[in-house]
């Protein structure tokens, strides 16, 4: 197997597979053997899982031999973050106190996988709780800080931070995250990797660990705008046992995706000025690839909301009370994070009335949302303004004063979660050798025409196929 | 990449010496920092201009 074969689209490895140039059980041991190798390296491994995916995988060539074909996944390995359950094997949710937490059932999306014939290979790291309502170090997690593959001394960002990385140094074809605000969009941005969060209900979070139950969604990590499409398609759907169901299903369509000449997309000037210095060429390159993919740009503002505010206190309440046990029993003191476990301790104290204050607000934020795409099909944006912090960094420091008025679309990552928005990050650049993310928003369903825009934006960039250093 | 042992050892000290930052907060103070979030975080909602039809939000999705 070449070096190569490790950073190869889900859809040339299935191809290759079918070609019979290797086995699935030869890819899968590959991988997992590269997996259990490298990912400590970047404290991206939770649970190896090499065995029982090889013998998922001797079933799956048994299928590819009589030609019995299930799509695109067949016999493609992937890793999951540690907060979804795999029947019989710990789920720790990154966190110590639940390191001997084992489930009797598999979440729904990895019964999905194992159906669509895709071996699990690993548990990947995360931030204990998923990040909880607020942490202040890379460091908060029972697995370490979550190391960057473009440079060690740089944070993958997180909650979803083995997902990140793995995908990015090539340890996993594919891998899930999940997000509640910003954790799929951070480790995607920062690990030079393609993310997708899905609209709110489409994928099934039955088997997740709730953090914010109104908020939560999982999604793909890829190589390639194609890829997450392939494998939503494989993971969304109803299910009667996720109360947020949407009762939908994603086929993925690109034969009928809207002209991008149709597409309105709205951006904001103030973007660029709000990154960092030594980014803003980069950002400014990209938006100049999304207006030469022929579509129409618009200016646009953001509504005006505090939307740091109401997701703090909707996430505070309602992963407080999930944890509501851990904190009474004296149990959150075994977190890694102080400032998680005195954020948990404090959201019990949340006044109902200022929670309902939150939910009312965002019922606000939803009509002006909806009144924004009456005009435009897609917002653009930086994922993130910068590049990943370093690991030793406090991620709660105090930000610079801005050097500029404008507001961009800062603010888009939490008003996007509170709205239920799918949003897709593109690796577009780099900055001091690291990688920086563009995010395309759409209206909830609008998954489609996420994929079409950012598809044409890989067909002309390739930041997508960039490595980090061996 | 490829990281020097001065690199390594200069990033194990770094999360080593934050953590034990973080440990060296006294509780309580982190106890009073995260109820004063909470509280500024209810101030800037109580800016917000609420008519008094709108009701909580239970779809989630534009």
């Amino acid at each position: 197997m070449t070096e190569d074969l490790f950073f190869a689209p889900v859809t040339e490895l299935n191809q290759r597979l079918k070609k019979k140039e290797f086995s699935a059980v030869e890819l899968t041991r590959a991988f997992a053997e590269r997996l259990e190798k490298t990912g400590p390296r970047f404290n991206a491994l939770a649970l190896p899982l090499t065995e029982i995916a090889l013998r998922r995988a001797k079933e799956v060539d048994k299928d590819l031999k009589q030609e019995r074909y299930h799509g695109p996944l067949q016999g493609v390995p992937y890793g999951a973050k540690d907060l979804l359950a795999f029947a019989g094997q710990p789920t720790t949710w990154g966190a110590r106190p639940y390191a001997a937490q084992i489930f009797d059932e598999s979440a729904t999306v990895l019964q999905k996988l194992d159906k669509a014939g895709s071996p699990l290979i690993g548990k990947l790291a995360l931030v204990e709780l998923a990040g909880g309502p607020s942490y202040s170090r890379a460091s908060a997690s029972m697995f370490g800080p979550g190391l960057n593959p473009w440079d060690r001394t740089r944070w993958s960002g997180g909650s979803s931070s083995g997902s990140g990385s793995a995908v990015a140094a090539g340890l996993v074809p594919f891998a899930l995250g999940s997000e509640t605000s910003g954790s799929i969009l951070t480790p995607s941005a920062y690990c030079g990797v393609t993310g997708l969060r899905p609209t709110y209900g489409l994928v099934s979070r039955h088997g997740a660990m709730s953090l914010s139950w109104t908020m939560d969604k999982i999604g793909p990590m890829c190589r390639s705008v194609e890829d997450c499409a392939l494998v939503l398609q494989a993971i969304a759907g109803v299910d009667s046992n996720d109360p947020g169901s949407a009762g939908k299903s994603f086929y993925y369509a690109p034969q009928y995706a809207r002209k991008l000449s149709e597409l309105r997309v709205g951006f904001a000037p103030g973007d660029a000025e709000l990154a960092d210095a030594n980014a803003r060429p980069a950002f400014t390159a990209a938006m100049k690839v999304i207006q030469e993919t022929g579509v129409q740009m618009v200016e646009v503002k953001l509504p005006e909301f505090p939307y740091g505010a109401v997701t703090s206190i909707i996430i505070g309440c309602e992963g407080s009370s999930a944890f509501e046990e851990l904190i009474t029993s004296g149990k959150v003191n075994q977190l890694a994070d102080a400032k998680q476990i005195e954020g948990l301790k404090a959201g019990l104290e949340i006044p109902a009335k200022d929670y309902l204050r939150a939910m009312r607000i965002r019922s606000l934020i939803q009509q002006e949302f909806r009144k924004l795409f009456a005009d435009i099909d897609l917002l653009v944006a930086p994922a993130r303004y910068g590049i990943a912090s370093k690991v030793a960094d406090p991620l709660d420091a105090p930000a610079p004063a801005p050097s500029t008025n404008a507001r961009g679309l800062n603010g888009l990552i939490p008003a996007g979660n509170l709205v239920g928005l799918p949003a897709l990050s593109v690796p577009c650049g780099f900055s001091e050798g690291m990688p920086l993310g563009l995010q395309i928003v759409g209206p909830a369903f609008s998954e489609n025409s996420l994929f079409a825009l950012g598809r044409e934006f890989q067909n002309r960039t390739d930041w997508h196929k960039r490595r980090p250093p061996a | 990449m490829k990281l020097s042992r001065r690199e390594i050892v200069a990033v194990v000290a770094g999360s080593a010496a934050a953590a034990k930052v973080a440990a060296q907060t006294p509780a309580v103070d982190l106890a009073k920092a995260a109820q004063e979030s909470n509280r500024r975080n209810a101030d800037l909602l109580a800016k917000v201009e609420l008519p008094a039809a709108t009701e909580p939000a239970f779809r989630f999705r534009a």
